[in-house]
């Protein structure tokens, strides 16, 4: 678990589970940050030295510029959710970190292999971040709890095998231990026999404890494709 | 046949009088022509401008011929006789321009049915290229190699088009061929882990391998993948590098087109 902020001073390692962040000071006025596994180095940005360098939870998922406005979610197994029942789904989701100085985001760092998907057909469809559930234990990237309560509002069972999420309604917490997402929720529907899903996002912490990163309204995506 | 003064002034004046009506109306004409191209042309933000500027430019020219018409015949010039005259020289004209002409209505046809736009991102025949403008007579392409071709509108109108306008994921299909000694299954493997460790090439729809064919040289495997139409070129080409290198890294052969020839062997060659 990353804590909410970490003030980098000189040469650092910074621990995000099974890899590190390591800032290695190069020069009087350069600071590299590697990225670093138990077999694996990567340089992911080079910065200005700069004596107030911090390390903090980005608060937008996926990056303030990201052009992806969603993230498909994979499930490692189908869920058949039954009519007119609810189930919740604990999922792990990465989050972006930030380096700032004096307040300005210099450098955003993204999990690493990140994959993106097509969601529907390829002229007006969304491109979108794929995780799928399972390869994420081998993203070497913490992880926030994103809780989703699917509804089945029909009368008839319903297969789930993904979901999309819209990112920019995803809000973000921060408890002493974990990193935490806003509820979630998926209504499935049924008109004139299509079914469609309705994925809500909402501000509403899974903990009431919880400290905001970064508070987001809602935002609703419809699935139906 | 006498005139008194009077009368020849009088008609002095009524022919003078119509020659000013003449000219009013031919600048009447002009300036009603010039406004309503003017409101058409500024049309240009609701639907699109190619077909704004054409349906302008052909408003202007109907009412500014129809002025001059009107003005002839207010100046007393037989129009019959003028349009028979225009009618001979249409002909001629039609015959002598039957290729420009063919381009203006290919145009035409092209701009109201929308075909193409610019800005769209089009392969005609092998050159592939950006729409620059639609115009009456010809379209221009901007080459991605950054020349600018002008293909005259009847080519253009004739030609299959493929156009990847709106398009936000396309399909790229690659063909790489393997020698016979090699393993297909292992072949795949590594391709599929290469298509899944290039970020940009999409997880889903999931990239499929098949064994095309079996080749005179090669085992061709077919590759389908899909990627972001604005990385298409550059994940196309980045894919085959790292294929290539993949499979010699892994031992597997490549194998350029070759023939093997048995010499048969009879009782006057041994």
């Amino acid at each position: 678990m990353f804590p909410r902020s970490v003030k980098i001073q000189g040469e650092q390692r910074v621990h995000l589970g099974n890899s590190d962040l390591y800032f290695k000071r190069v020069s009087s006025s350069v600071i590299e940050v590697y990225f670093k596994t138990r077999n694996y180095s990567e340089i992911i940005a080079r910065l200005n030295y700069n004596e107030n360098i911090e390390l903090i939870i980005e608060p937008r998922p996926l990056g303030f510029n990201s052009e992806y406005k969603c993230i498909v979610y994979k499930f490692r197994e189908p869920l058949t959710i039954l009519p007119k029942t609810r189930s919740e789904l604990k999922l792990d989701l990465p989050y972006s970190l930030a380096i700032i100085t004096n307040n300005t985001v210099v450098s955003t760092i993204e999990p690493m292999k990140r994959k993106i998907a097509l969601y529907g057909p390829p002229t007006i469809g969304d491109l979108c971040i794929y995780y799928r559930e399972g390869d994420l234990d081998q993203l070497y990237w913490p992880t926030g709890e994103l809780v989703v309560t699917i509804v089945n509002t029909t009368n008839k069972p319903y297969t789930i095998i993904r979901l999309v999420i819209p990112t920019s309604g995803l809000s973000i917490y921060t408890t002493n231990e974990r990193v935490l997402y806003g509820k979630v929720r998926a209504e499935i529907e049924e008109h004139l026999g299509k079914f469609t899903i309705k994925v809500l996002t909402t501000r509403e912490p899974i903990e009431e404890s919880a400290m905001p990163v970064y508070i987001s309204e809602s935002v609703q995506y419809v699935m139906g494709f | 046949m006498v005139f008194s003064v009077s009368e020849y002034i009088i008609e002095i004046f009524r022919g003078l009088y119509s020659y000013i009506i003449a000219v009013i109306v031919v600048l009447a004409s002009y300036i009603i022509a010039h406004y309503l191209s003017k409101k058409i042309t500024a049309l240009k933000t609701i639907i699109q401008p190619a077909i704004a500027i054409n349906t302008a430019r052909i408003v202007k020219l109907i009412i500014l011929t129809t002025g001059v018409f009107v003005a002839l015949s207010i100046i007393g010039v037989d129009l019959g006789g003028l349009l028979i005259a225009a009618g001979f020289t249409g002909i001629v004209v039609g015959l002598a321009a039957q290729q420009t002409l063919s381009n203006l209505f290919s145009g035409l046809a092209m701009i109201f049915e929308g075909r193409l736009k610019p800005g769209d991102v089009v392969r005609i025949g092998s050159d592939w290229g950006t729409v620059e403008s639609v115009n009456v007579l010809s379209t221009t392409i901007r080459l991605f190699s950054g020349e600018a071709l002008v293909i005259p509108n009847s080519v253009v109108f004739n030609s299959s088009i493929y156009n990847f306008r709106d398009l936000v994921a396309r399909r790229i299909q690659l063909t790489i061929g393997i020698s016979y000694n090699s393993s297909i299954d292992k072949a795949i493997d590594i391709i599929k882990k290469t298509l899944w460790d290039h970020p940009l090439v999409l997880a889903e729809p999931e990239p499929f391998i098949i064994v095309d064919s079996l080749g005179e040289s090669s085992v061709n495997l077919n590759i389908f993948f899909w990627v972001s139409s604005k990385h298409f070129l550059q994940v196309r080409s980045t894919i085959l590098g790292e294929l290539k290198k993949k499979l010699e890294e892994a031992g597997i052969e490549i194998p350029f087109p070759q023939r093997v020839v048995w010499i048969k062997q009879t009782e006057s060659t041994r």
